[in-house]
């Protein structure tokens, strides 16, 4: 499933010899769109996430540039806001959205709480239990069903409707993290 | 090759937290200065910041003589290093160095120039054709110093270069590093938690702890007069024997039955701490028990203690005793055996111990 990495630059960024670095050094597809001259996402597979990590020093010795990345499973303002943050505090690294949550959830920061409620307001409660029995059953499928009382291909379908309806593919350990937390913060 | 000037240097993130305080440090032209500490005392803060990573809260930080705060990092002429040596995976090393140049649109001819120079002098010669993940950890870290040697900048940082190495390897690396800077005299800020890489390779260290200088001096110095009882355990290895004490009429006390007078010097700039706690501390190569010298100069220092372990280096022992309910390291020649369980008789160098302030825990001697 693809993920979201949006990067925000210190300086305005020299798009040609940015895309090219990254095409360079990673040979699956990937696709950038910038918002303004410093800000914007690449649309990848979570094996970017790699590449990234090895190359945002490599950004600044050969470019000069000083970019944070910030990996989501959608682009949003929890997104752009989590990467401000992440850009005025932990420069120049490749972040999971779950990190900077935890980060913010430990500070007490309500308006980052507010935005990641925000996200959850519309999914229906079936397909959230659904999600939340996988996640506590640690991404066991099985387990999960069990505990739900129900088949393994009904728990099967509702998973697959929870990962279309939210993007969040929590098959993958930080998106599983990510939900974990989002949980917390919504019963609070 | 430059100075760098850090005035009144302060780090604090968003949320409050103080990462560094009020850091005040001149380099000069080619000195290694090493920021050396535990994990989170705010070196690397440090090093990030003169780098242009993060950003200076207050303060000013001036390279030859130049404000730099607002200056973008990569107008600020700077190399960095990185613990993990960032190498491009699928280009050769050769194309590692030069890439940075090419992007400059340096002339071919001055690229070529330049990363052969490097590769020379980095003894990677051979290497140029081939990927990173051909090479050895050193080999890359090797490529690593060679793409910050190509620039030709003012300044080099290095961010605990050789802590992703083995032992071995990292000993090899520390020679290597420091036959590096004396053939390029290039002006160095090394970050490093290891005391050992500290002590060997600069010209002058800066120990730090919660954000707070501690000293800074020449390795000698910083080893013989350590400003307060971190930096005396800190640096040094084995660590230096402290224990609490107290001193009252020219003697340090131990405890109830062990105590010793101290020579006239000393108990001349203790005489405020007359009746008061102390710490008394010694390095373990002061405490020893084959010297007739030191028998004959503090025989009042003599105890008989029981060997707990015995740790062979090959050319001496290093001791662990009980003394007056702490644990005390000396050292021994291994000119015999020494077993647990076994009896000697060790004795102070008094000339080289210390007395700290309990309280303040600052250096008193």
């Amino acid at each position: 499933m693809d993920k979201y990495f949006a990067f925000k630059s210190e300086t305005p960024l020299p798009f040609t010899a940015f895309q090219a670095l990254i095409a360079e050094n990673y040979q699956h597809p990937f696709r950038i769109s910038m918002v303004d001259r410093h800000k914007g996402y690449i649309v990848s597979d979570a094996a970017l996430f790699d590449t990234l990590n090895v190359l945002v020093p490599l950004f600044n010795s050969d470019l000069g540039l000083v970019l944070t990345f910030v990996v989501a499973h959608q682009i949003d303002v929890l997104t752009w806001t989590s990467l401000d943050y992440a850009h005025g505090n932990r420069r120049q690294a490749c972040l999971h959205l779950g990190d900077i949550v935890l980060d913010r959830m430990l500070a007490g920061d309500e308006i980052m709480k507010k935005l990641v409620r925000q996200q959850f307001k519309s999914v229906p409660r079936e397909l959230m239990l659904t999600a939340l029995a996988f996640v506590d059953a640690g991404l066991n499928a099985s387990r999960a069903s069990v505990k739900l009382y129900i088949h393994r291909n009904t728990f099967n379908y509702r998973l697959q409707k929870f990962i279309e309806y939210t993007g969040l593919d929590i098959r993958d350990y930080h998106h599983a993290f990510y939900f974990r937390l989002a949980h917390k913060i919504i019963l609070d | 090759m430059a100075n760098v000037k850090l005035v009144n240097i302060n780090k604090i993130y968003d949320n409050n937290v103080q990462a560094v305080f009020d850091f005040n440090l001149e380099i000069k032209n080619r000195e290694f200065v090493v920021f050396v500490g535990p994990s989170g005392c705010g070196k690397s803060t440090t090093l990030r910041m003169i780098a242009g990573l993060e950003d200076i809260s207050s303060g000013e930080l001036y390279i030859d003589d130049k404000l730099m705060n607002d200056v973008t990092p990569k107008d600020r002429d700077i190399a960095m290093v990185f613990q993990s040596y960032a190498l491009y995976p699928h280009m050769s090393v050769y194309d590692n160095m030069a890439f940075g140049l090419k992007i400059r649109r340096m002339p071919k001819q001055e690229i070529d120039e330049r990363v052969h120079e490097a590769a020379r002098i980095l003894e990677i010669e051979q290497f140029l054709d081939r990927k990173p993940k051909a090479l050895s950890g050193g080999q890359r870290q090797r490529v690593a110093l060679g793409r910050a040697i190509v620039r030709h900048a003012k300044v080099f940082l290095m961010d605990e270069p050789l802590s992703n190495l083995d032992a071995k390897l990292r000993v090899q690396m520390r020679a290597e590093i420091i036959r590096l800077h004396e053939r390029l005299n290039a002006t160095t800020i090394y970050v490093t938690h290891d005391q050992t890489e500290a002590m060997t390779m600069a010209t002058r260290i800066v120990v730090m702890k919660g954000g707070y200088i501690q000293q800074i001096g020449a390795p000698i110095d910083i080893y013989h007069n350590p400003a307060n009882l971190f930096v005396a355990s800190f640096i040094g290895s084995p660590a230096m024997n402290l224990i609490d004490a107290s001193y009252k009429k020219g003697k340090i006390h131990l405890d109830e039955t062990t105590s010793f007078t101290l020579p006239q010097h000393l108990r001349d700039a203790l005489k405020a701490y007359e009746g008061k706690e102390v710490v008394f501390g010694i390095r373990p190569e002061d405490v020893r028990a084959d010297d007739p010298d030191l028998i004959a100069k503090f025989p009042e220092t003599g105890f008989d203690v029981e060997i707990k372990v015995a740790e062979l280096l090959g050319h001496e022992y290093i001791l662990h005793s009980d003394l007056a309910k702490n644990n005390i390291i000396s050292k021994v020649q291994a000119i015999k055996p020494h077993y647990i369980g076994d009896r000697v008789k060790i004795y102070f160098e008094l000339d080289k111990a210390h007395v700290f302030d309990r309280e303040t825990t600052k250096v008193i001697i």
